[in-house]
Protein backbone atom coordinates (compact mmCIF):
# COMPACT_ATOMS: atom_id res chain seq x y z
CA UNK A 1 0.00 0.00 0.00
CA UNK A 2 1.49 3.28 -1.29
CA UNK A 3 1.52 6.49 1.06
CA UNK A 4 -1.21 8.01 -0.99
CA UNK A 5 -3.37 5.23 -0.55
CA UNK A 6 -3.13 5.29 3.25
CA UNK A 7 -4.17 8.96 3.35
CA UNK A 8 -7.12 8.36 1.43
CA UNK A 9 -8.86 5.69 4.28
CA UNK A 10 -10.15 8.52 6.66
CA UNK A 11 -9.96 6.24 9.96
CA UNK A 12 -6.12 5.93 9.25
CA UNK A 13 -4.02 8.91 10.57
CA UNK A 14 -0.41 9.77 9.03
CA UNK A 15 1.06 7.61 10.78
CA UNK A 16 -1.12 4.34 9.53
CA UNK A 17 -2.75 4.31 13.02
CA UNK A 18 -6.34 3.78 13.36
CA UNK A 19 -8.21 6.80 14.86
CA UNK A 20 -11.80 8.10 14.58
CA UNK A 21 -12.33 11.05 12.48
CA UNK A 22 -13.40 13.96 14.14
CA UNK A 23 -17.19 14.87 13.32
CA UNK A 24 -17.32 17.68 15.40
CA UNK A 25 -16.80 20.42 13.03
CA UNK A 26 -18.78 18.94 9.68
CA UNK A 27 -22.32 20.15 9.09
CA UNK A 28 -25.16 19.35 10.84
CA UNK A 29 -27.49 17.72 7.95
CA UNK A 30 -30.39 15.31 7.01
CA UNK A 31 -28.64 12.09 7.09
CA UNK A 32 -30.41 9.12 5.42
CA UNK A 33 -29.01 5.62 4.65
CA UNK A 34 -30.83 2.24 3.24
CA UNK A 35 -29.09 -0.73 3.22
CA UNK A 36 -30.07 -4.37 2.55
CA UNK A 37 -28.89 -7.80 3.23
CA UNK A 38 -30.27 -11.09 1.96
CA UNK A 39 -31.29 -14.40 3.64
CA UNK A 40 -31.12 -17.58 1.60
CA UNK A 41 -32.83 -20.16 3.08
CA UNK A 42 -33.53 -23.19 0.51
CA UNK A 43 -36.54 -24.33 -0.51
CA UNK A 44 -37.48 -26.42 2.99
CA UNK A 45 -36.93 -24.05 5.28
CA UNK A 46 -38.75 -21.35 2.95
CA UNK A 47 -40.91 -23.38 2.96
CA UNK A 48 -41.34 -23.57 6.70
CA UNK A 49 -40.98 -20.03 7.44
CA UNK A 50 -43.27 -18.71 4.80
CA UNK A 51 -46.10 -21.72 5.34
CA UNK A 52 -46.75 -20.99 8.66
CA UNK A 53 -49.17 -17.05 8.63
CA UNK A 54 -48.26 -17.32 12.30
CA UNK A 55 -44.75 -18.61 12.59
CA UNK A 56 -43.36 -16.18 9.58
CA UNK A 57 -45.19 -13.16 11.41
CA UNK A 58 -43.12 -14.50 14.69
CA UNK A 59 -40.21 -14.28 12.70
CA UNK A 60 -40.01 -11.67 10.78
CA UNK A 61 -41.33 -9.09 13.61
CA UNK A 62 -38.55 -10.48 15.98
CA UNK A 63 -36.03 -10.08 13.17
CA UNK A 64 -37.09 -6.37 12.62
CA UNK A 65 -37.07 -5.53 16.19
CA UNK A 66 -33.62 -6.59 16.37
CA UNK A 67 -32.67 -4.98 13.39
CA UNK A 68 -33.73 -1.46 15.48
CA UNK A 69 -32.25 -2.05 18.35
CA UNK A 70 -29.15 -3.03 16.55
CA UNK A 71 -29.22 0.41 14.41
CA UNK A 72 -29.25 1.92 18.00
CA UNK A 73 -26.11 -0.12 19.06
CA UNK A 74 -24.04 0.64 16.27
CA UNK A 75 -21.66 2.68 17.41
CA UNK A 76 -20.95 0.37 20.42
CA UNK A 77 -19.90 -2.67 17.91
CA UNK A 78 -18.15 -0.90 15.25
CA UNK A 79 -14.91 0.42 16.78
CA UNK A 80 -14.78 4.04 15.17
CA UNK A 81 -18.60 4.80 14.29
CA UNK A 82 -20.33 8.25 16.15
CA UNK A 83 -23.01 7.61 18.71
CA UNK A 84 -25.70 9.93 16.95
CA UNK A 85 -29.84 10.11 17.63
CA UNK A 86 -31.62 8.36 15.04
CA UNK A 87 -34.96 9.98 14.27
CA UNK A 88 -35.69 7.11 12.66
CA UNK A 89 -35.13 3.47 11.92
CA UNK A 90 -37.37 1.00 9.57
CA UNK A 91 -36.81 -2.51 8.59
CA UNK A 92 -38.64 -4.52 5.58
CA UNK A 93 -38.81 -7.37 4.29
CA UNK A 94 -39.28 -9.10 1.21
CA UNK A 95 -39.82 -12.67 0.19
CA UNK A 96 -39.30 -14.22 -2.99
CA UNK A 97 -40.55 -18.33 -3.20
CA UNK A 98 -39.17 -19.06 -6.04
CA UNK A 99 -35.69 -18.37 -5.11
CA UNK A 100 -36.50 -18.78 -1.17
CA UNK A 101 -34.60 -15.82 0.19
CA UNK A 102 -35.45 -13.15 2.41
CA UNK A 103 -34.50 -9.31 1.28
CA UNK A 104 -34.08 -7.28 4.10
CA UNK A 105 -34.14 -3.36 4.01
CA UNK A 106 -33.27 -1.21 7.10
CA UNK A 107 -33.84 2.60 6.44
CA UNK A 108 -32.26 5.03 8.81
CA UNK A 109 -32.55 8.60 9.36
CA UNK A 110 -30.61 11.22 11.87
CA UNK A 111 -29.84 14.88 11.88
CA UNK A 112 -25.96 14.94 12.37
CA UNK A 113 -22.75 15.48 11.82
CA UNK A 114 -22.39 12.29 10.08
CA UNK A 115 -23.51 9.75 7.82
CA UNK A 116 -26.12 6.58 9.28
CA UNK A 117 -24.63 4.18 6.66
CA UNK A 118 -23.51 2.12 9.45
CA UNK A 119 -26.56 1.98 11.38
CA UNK A 120 -28.26 0.90 8.11
CA UNK A 121 -25.70 -1.58 7.59
CA UNK A 122 -25.79 -3.20 10.92
CA UNK A 123 -29.21 -3.59 10.90
CA UNK A 124 -30.10 -4.93 8.15
CA UNK A 125 -27.14 -7.36 9.47
CA UNK A 126 -28.53 -8.10 12.44
CA UNK A 127 -31.83 -8.66 11.22
CA UNK A 128 -30.56 -11.03 8.71
CA UNK A 129 -28.93 -13.13 11.77
CA UNK A 130 -32.05 -13.11 13.59
CA UNK A 131 -34.15 -15.05 10.46
CA UNK A 132 -31.10 -17.46 10.87
CA UNK A 133 -31.29 -17.92 14.08
CA UNK A 134 -35.15 -18.39 14.18
CA UNK A 135 -34.84 -20.99 10.97
CA UNK A 136 -31.39 -22.70 11.04
CA UNK A 137 -32.66 -25.73 13.35
CA UNK A 138 -34.56 -26.38 9.71
CA UNK A 139 -31.25 -25.64 7.92
CA UNK A 140 -27.57 -25.49 8.99
CA UNK A 141 -27.33 -24.01 5.38
CA UNK A 142 -28.59 -20.97 5.71
CA UNK A 143 -26.56 -18.46 4.07
CA UNK A 144 -26.44 -14.72 4.56
CA UNK A 145 -25.01 -12.61 1.24
CA UNK A 146 -25.09 -9.42 -0.38
CA UNK A 147 -24.71 -7.37 2.47
CA UNK A 148 -24.59 -3.67 1.10
CA UNK A 149 -25.27 0.02 0.80
CA UNK A 150 -28.80 0.90 -1.18
CA UNK A 151 -28.62 4.57 -0.95
CA UNK A 152 -26.89 7.35 1.33
CA UNK A 153 -27.82 11.19 1.22
CA UNK A 154 -26.82 14.06 3.11
CA UNK A 155 -23.78 15.95 3.52
CA UNK A 156 -21.11 17.18 1.41
CA UNK A 157 -20.84 14.03 -0.93
CA UNK A 158 -24.74 14.33 -0.88
CA UNK A 159 -26.26 11.27 -2.99
CA UNK A 160 -25.01 8.18 -3.88
CA UNK A 161 -26.71 4.99 -4.99
CA UNK A 162 -25.68 1.47 -5.37
CA UNK A 163 -25.02 0.34 -9.50
CA UNK A 164 -28.13 -1.38 -10.16
CA UNK A 165 -26.42 -4.71 -10.98
CA UNK A 166 -28.81 -7.66 -10.90
CA UNK A 167 -28.26 -11.31 -11.27
CA UNK A 168 -28.81 -12.50 -14.74
CA UNK A 169 -27.70 -9.03 -16.34
CA UNK A 170 -30.58 -8.80 -18.98
CA UNK A 171 -31.80 -5.49 -17.87
CA UNK A 172 -30.41 -2.21 -19.33
CA UNK A 173 -30.13 -0.27 -15.98
CA UNK A 174 -26.94 1.46 -16.04
CA UNK A 175 -25.33 3.33 -12.71
CA UNK A 176 -28.10 6.16 -12.07
CA UNK A 177 -26.40 9.25 -13.56
CA UNK A 178 -25.37 11.78 -10.75
CA UNK A 179 -28.18 14.64 -10.55
CA UNK A 180 -26.84 17.79 -11.93
CA UNK A 181 -27.15 20.35 -9.23
CA UNK A 182 -28.11 18.46 -6.32
CA UNK A 183 -25.38 16.24 -6.20
CA UNK A 184 -23.25 17.97 -4.06
CA UNK A 185 -25.47 20.11 -2.63
CA UNK A 186 -25.84 19.43 0.98
CA UNK A 187 -29.50 18.77 2.23
CA UNK A 188 -29.88 21.41 4.58
CA UNK A 189 -31.78 20.21 7.91
CA UNK A 190 -34.93 19.94 7.18
CA UNK A 191 -38.21 20.16 9.68
CA UNK A 192 -38.62 16.51 8.88
CA UNK A 193 -41.24 16.40 11.91
CA UNK A 194 -42.98 13.30 13.43
CA UNK A 195 -45.50 11.52 11.11
CA UNK A 196 -47.39 8.10 11.73
CA UNK A 197 -46.68 5.56 14.15
CA UNK A 198 -45.67 2.73 12.33
CA UNK A 199 -46.67 -0.72 13.98
CA UNK A 200 -43.22 -0.92 15.82
CA UNK A 201 -43.75 2.53 17.32
CA UNK A 202 -41.60 4.35 15.87
CA UNK A 203 -41.89 7.77 14.54
CA UNK A 204 -41.94 7.78 11.04
CA UNK A 205 -41.35 10.85 8.96
CA UNK A 206 -43.86 12.64 7.02
CA UNK A 207 -42.23 12.32 3.40
CA UNK A 208 -41.00 15.15 1.74
CA UNK A 209 -39.23 17.80 3.80
CA UNK A 210 -40.71 20.74 4.51
CA UNK A 211 -40.65 24.31 2.12
CA UNK A 212 -37.81 25.60 4.97
CA UNK A 213 -35.54 23.36 3.37
CA UNK A 214 -33.26 24.78 1.11
CA UNK A 215 -31.50 22.51 -1.83
CA UNK A 216 -33.12 19.27 -0.92
CA UNK A 217 -33.18 16.89 -3.93
CA UNK A 218 -36.65 16.13 -5.16
CA UNK A 219 -35.92 12.65 -5.28
CA UNK A 220 -34.29 11.56 -1.99
CA UNK A 221 -35.65 8.08 -1.35
CA UNK A 222 -37.89 8.37 1.84
CA UNK A 223 -38.65 4.04 1.83
CA UNK A 224 -38.87 1.18 0.44
CA UNK A 225 -40.90 -0.24 -1.70
CA UNK A 226 -40.53 -4.63 -2.64
CA UNK A 227 -41.58 -5.18 -6.21
CA UNK A 228 -42.24 -8.31 -7.13
CA UNK A 229 -42.51 -9.34 -11.12
CA UNK A 230 -44.64 -12.42 -12.61
CA UNK A 231 -44.15 -13.89 -16.38
CA UNK A 232 -43.18 -12.07 -18.56
CA UNK A 233 -42.10 -8.89 -16.37
CA UNK A 234 -39.98 -10.88 -14.48
CA UNK A 235 -38.75 -12.15 -17.69
CA UNK A 236 -37.63 -9.02 -19.29
CA UNK A 237 -36.52 -7.41 -16.20
CA UNK A 238 -34.38 -11.18 -14.97
CA UNK A 239 -35.66 -10.76 -11.17
CA UNK A 240 -38.93 -12.09 -9.70
CA UNK A 241 -38.46 -9.30 -7.05
CA UNK A 242 -36.27 -7.01 -5.86
CA UNK A 243 -36.70 -3.68 -2.12
CA UNK A 244 -36.92 -0.09 -4.30
CA UNK A 245 -35.81 2.56 -2.17
CA UNK A 246 -38.52 5.47 -3.63
CA UNK A 247 -39.35 8.63 -3.11
CA UNK A 248 -42.85 9.24 -1.28
CA UNK A 249 -45.84 9.78 -1.61
CA UNK A 250 -45.49 7.84 -5.31
CA UNK A 251 -48.51 7.30 -7.09
CA UNK A 252 -48.74 3.71 -9.37
CA UNK A 253 -48.14 5.73 -12.27
CA UNK A 254 -44.91 7.02 -11.76
CA UNK A 255 -43.67 3.93 -10.39
CA UNK A 256 -44.20 2.53 -13.84
CA UNK A 257 -42.48 5.11 -15.09
CA UNK A 258 -39.74 4.80 -13.18
CA UNK A 259 -39.75 1.20 -13.84
CA UNK A 260 -39.50 1.35 -17.42
CA UNK A 261 -36.81 3.85 -17.48
CA UNK A 262 -34.73 1.35 -15.56
CA UNK A 263 -35.94 -1.33 -17.33
CA UNK A 264 -36.20 0.15 -20.90
CA UNK A 265 -37.21 -3.28 -22.16
CA UNK A 266 -40.65 -3.12 -20.38
CA UNK A 267 -41.63 -0.50 -22.88
CA UNK A 268 -44.71 0.27 -23.13
CA UNK A 269 -45.63 1.24 -19.66
CA UNK A 270 -49.46 1.22 -20.93
CA UNK A 271 -49.89 -2.46 -20.99
CA UNK A 272 -48.21 -2.87 -16.81
CA UNK A 273 -50.61 -3.58 -14.23
CA UNK A 274 -50.47 -3.58 -10.59
CA UNK A 275 -51.64 -4.92 -7.44
CA UNK A 276 -50.66 -3.21 -4.03
CA UNK A 277 -50.52 -5.66 -1.21
CA UNK A 278 -51.97 -7.90 -3.23
CA UNK A 279 -55.03 -5.96 -4.08
CA UNK A 280 -55.19 -5.20 -7.83
CA UNK A 281 -54.77 -1.16 -7.43
CA UNK A 282 -55.37 1.68 -10.35
CA UNK A 283 -52.36 3.92 -11.42
CA UNK A 284 -53.49 6.34 -8.86
CA UNK A 285 -52.87 4.67 -6.29
CA UNK A 286 -50.58 6.32 -3.69
CA UNK A 287 -47.79 3.83 -2.69
CA UNK A 288 -46.62 3.88 1.46
CA UNK A 289 -42.89 2.70 2.23
CA UNK A 290 -43.44 -1.46 2.80
CA UNK A 291 -46.15 -1.91 0.42
CA UNK A 292 -45.63 -5.04 -1.54
CA UNK A 293 -46.53 -3.99 -5.53
CA UNK A 294 -46.84 -6.63 -8.26
CA UNK A 295 -46.10 -5.46 -11.53
CA UNK A 296 -47.65 -7.54 -14.58
CA UNK A 297 -49.52 -8.24 -17.92
CA UNK A 298 -53.20 -8.83 -18.15
CA UNK A 299 -53.92 -12.05 -16.52
CA UNK A 300 -54.74 -15.17 -18.45
CA UNK A 301 -56.15 -17.87 -15.80
CA UNK A 302 -59.02 -19.58 -16.32
CA UNK B 1 -64.30 -23.23 -1.03
CA UNK B 2 -61.13 -22.42 -2.81
CA UNK B 3 -58.27 -23.90 -3.80
CA UNK B 4 -55.33 -23.12 -5.45
CA UNK B 5 -53.03 -26.01 -6.54
CA UNK B 6 -50.97 -28.39 -8.68
CA UNK B 7 -52.58 -31.50 -8.01
CA UNK B 8 -55.72 -32.87 -10.63
CA UNK B 9 -59.05 -32.50 -9.17
CA UNK B 10 -62.28 -34.66 -9.53
CA UNK B 11 -64.93 -32.78 -10.56
CA UNK B 12 -67.28 -35.52 -9.55
CA UNK B 13 -66.28 -35.24 -6.17
CA UNK B 14 -66.14 -31.98 -6.13
CA UNK B 15 -69.76 -31.59 -7.39
CA UNK B 16 -70.57 -34.61 -4.85
CA UNK B 17 -68.63 -32.26 -2.25
CA UNK B 18 -70.95 -29.08 -3.20
CA UNK B 19 -74.47 -30.82 -3.00
CA UNK B 20 -73.13 -32.61 0.85
CA UNK B 21 -72.67 -28.75 1.83
CA UNK B 22 -76.28 -27.78 1.30
CA UNK B 23 -77.42 -30.44 2.30
CA UNK B 24 -80.32 -30.73 0.22
CA UNK B 25 -81.15 -26.74 0.69
CA UNK B 26 -80.54 -26.29 -3.32
CA UNK B 27 -81.99 -27.83 -5.87
CA UNK B 28 -79.61 -27.08 -8.74
CA UNK B 29 -75.98 -27.05 -9.24
CA UNK B 30 -74.10 -25.73 -12.34
CA UNK B 31 -70.50 -26.69 -12.34
CA UNK B 32 -67.97 -25.10 -15.39
CA UNK B 33 -64.60 -27.08 -16.13
CA UNK B 34 -61.55 -26.12 -18.18
CA UNK B 35 -59.39 -27.50 -20.21
CA UNK B 36 -56.17 -27.34 -21.97
CA UNK B 37 -56.59 -27.72 -25.44
CA UNK B 38 -54.45 -26.42 -28.60
CA UNK B 39 -53.52 -23.19 -28.42
CA UNK B 40 -54.62 -22.76 -32.24
CA UNK B 41 -56.10 -25.13 -34.92
CA UNK B 42 -52.86 -25.23 -36.47
CA UNK B 43 -50.30 -24.83 -33.39
CA UNK B 44 -50.33 -27.83 -31.11
CA UNK B 45 -49.63 -27.52 -27.07
CA UNK B 46 -46.84 -29.28 -25.58
CA UNK B 47 -47.14 -28.05 -22.25
CA UNK B 48 -49.08 -25.06 -20.49
CA UNK B 49 -47.33 -23.60 -17.48
CA UNK B 50 -49.46 -21.72 -15.24
CA UNK B 51 -48.06 -19.33 -13.45
CA UNK B 52 -49.28 -17.96 -9.91
CA UNK B 53 -49.28 -15.51 -7.47
CA UNK B 54 -49.46 -17.02 -4.63
CA UNK B 55 -51.37 -15.13 -1.16
CA UNK B 56 -53.35 -13.26 -4.18
CA UNK B 57 -54.49 -15.58 -6.04
CA UNK B 58 -56.55 -16.95 -3.16
CA UNK B 59 -57.76 -13.94 -2.34
CA UNK B 60 -59.06 -13.09 -5.33
CA UNK B 61 -60.64 -16.28 -5.76
CA UNK B 62 -62.61 -16.10 -2.58
CA UNK B 63 -63.71 -12.43 -3.24
CA UNK B 64 -64.81 -13.49 -6.75
CA UNK B 65 -66.87 -16.38 -5.04
CA UNK B 66 -68.35 -13.92 -2.18
CA UNK B 67 -69.32 -11.50 -4.35
CA UNK B 68 -71.23 -13.74 -6.17
CA UNK B 69 -73.07 -14.80 -3.46
CA UNK B 70 -74.07 -11.58 -2.87
CA UNK B 71 -75.35 -11.01 -5.78
CA UNK B 72 -77.69 -13.68 -6.32
CA UNK B 73 -79.05 -16.41 -3.99
CA UNK B 74 -76.15 -19.03 -3.84
CA UNK B 75 -75.99 -21.36 -1.29
CA UNK B 76 -72.78 -22.58 -2.27
CA UNK B 77 -69.75 -22.70 -4.26
CA UNK B 78 -66.56 -23.95 -4.70
CA UNK B 79 -63.28 -23.10 -7.47
CA UNK B 80 -60.48 -25.08 -7.32
CA UNK B 81 -57.66 -23.75 -10.30
CA UNK B 82 -54.26 -25.64 -10.73
CA UNK B 83 -50.95 -24.69 -10.91
CA UNK B 84 -47.48 -26.10 -12.70
CA UNK B 85 -46.95 -27.53 -15.65
CA UNK B 86 -50.12 -29.14 -17.69
CA UNK B 87 -50.48 -30.95 -20.40
CA UNK B 88 -53.57 -30.80 -23.36
CA UNK B 89 -56.62 -32.61 -22.20
CA UNK B 90 -55.72 -31.97 -18.25
CA UNK B 91 -58.17 -30.08 -16.30
CA UNK B 92 -57.23 -26.55 -15.26
CA UNK B 93 -60.16 -24.87 -13.26
CA UNK B 94 -63.42 -25.88 -12.02
CA UNK B 95 -66.02 -23.41 -10.70
CA UNK B 96 -69.34 -24.77 -9.14
CA UNK B 97 -72.53 -23.03 -7.61
CA UNK B 98 -75.34 -24.62 -6.11
CA UNK B 99 -78.41 -22.37 -5.73
CA UNK B 100 -82.35 -22.73 -5.30
CA UNK B 101 -82.98 -22.41 -8.91
CA UNK B 102 -81.04 -22.94 -12.18
CA UNK B 103 -81.39 -19.49 -13.25
CA UNK B 104 -79.12 -18.19 -10.38
CA UNK B 105 -76.63 -20.95 -10.80
CA UNK B 106 -76.03 -20.61 -14.27
CA UNK B 107 -75.47 -16.99 -13.97
CA UNK B 108 -73.53 -17.26 -10.69
CA UNK B 109 -71.16 -19.55 -12.09
CA UNK B 110 -70.71 -17.53 -15.62
CA UNK B 111 -69.93 -14.54 -13.64
CA UNK B 112 -67.52 -16.24 -11.60
CA UNK B 113 -65.62 -18.05 -14.57
CA UNK B 114 -65.99 -14.60 -16.82
CA UNK B 115 -64.52 -12.53 -14.15
CA UNK B 116 -61.68 -14.99 -13.20
CA UNK B 117 -60.28 -14.70 -16.48
CA UNK B 118 -59.73 -11.08 -15.82
CA UNK B 119 -58.94 -10.21 -12.39
CA UNK B 120 -57.17 -14.29 -10.72
CA UNK B 121 -53.65 -13.55 -10.90
CA UNK B 122 -52.78 -16.69 -13.22
CA UNK B 123 -50.00 -16.47 -16.23
CA UNK B 124 -49.87 -19.05 -19.21
CA UNK B 125 -46.80 -20.18 -21.23
CA UNK B 126 -47.52 -22.11 -24.06
CA UNK B 127 -44.88 -24.59 -24.65
CA UNK B 128 -45.91 -25.65 -28.03
CA UNK B 129 -44.92 -29.49 -29.85
CA UNK B 130 -42.78 -27.34 -32.15
CA UNK B 131 -40.65 -26.15 -29.54
CA UNK B 132 -42.08 -22.47 -29.89
CA UNK B 133 -42.93 -20.89 -26.29
CA UNK B 134 -44.64 -17.84 -25.31
CA UNK B 135 -46.91 -15.90 -22.72
CA UNK B 136 -50.42 -15.85 -23.87
CA UNK B 137 -51.75 -12.89 -24.29
CA UNK B 138 -55.27 -12.02 -22.47
CA UNK B 139 -58.23 -11.78 -24.77
CA UNK B 140 -60.09 -8.51 -25.78
CA UNK B 141 -63.32 -10.39 -25.69
CA UNK B 142 -62.36 -12.09 -22.47
CA UNK B 143 -61.48 -8.54 -21.12
CA UNK B 144 -65.04 -7.45 -22.30
CA UNK B 145 -67.24 -10.16 -21.19
CA UNK B 146 -65.78 -9.37 -17.31
CA UNK B 147 -67.05 -5.77 -17.91
CA UNK B 148 -70.10 -6.29 -18.90
CA UNK B 149 -70.97 -7.99 -15.34
CA UNK B 150 -70.50 -4.97 -13.94
CA UNK B 151 -72.80 -2.77 -16.13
Amino acid sequence: MNQHEVISLSHLDETGQVRMVDVGTKAVTARVAIAQARVRLGQKAFALLAGHQHGKGEVLNTARVAGVLAAKRCAELIPLCHTLPLSFVGIDFALDDVMGTVEVAATCRSQYTTGVEMEAMTACSVAALTIYDMCKGADKGIVIEEVKLLYKAGGKSGEWRAPGAHATGTHAAATPAVRGAHASADVTMADLGCGTTTDTGLCQPTGKPSDTSVGAPIDAPTGTLHLVYFARVAELIGRRSEVLPVALPLTGAELLRQLVQRYPQLHPAARLQLAVNQEHAQPDVVLRSGDEVAVFEPVTGG
Amino acid sequence: MVSVQEADFDAGALLAGLRARVAGEAGAVVTFTGYVRDFAPDQETSTLFLEHYPGMCERVLTELGETAARRWPVAAWTIVHRVGALHKGDQIVFVGVASAHRADAFRACEFIIDTLKARAPFWKREILADGRSFWVEQRRADAQRAQEWNS
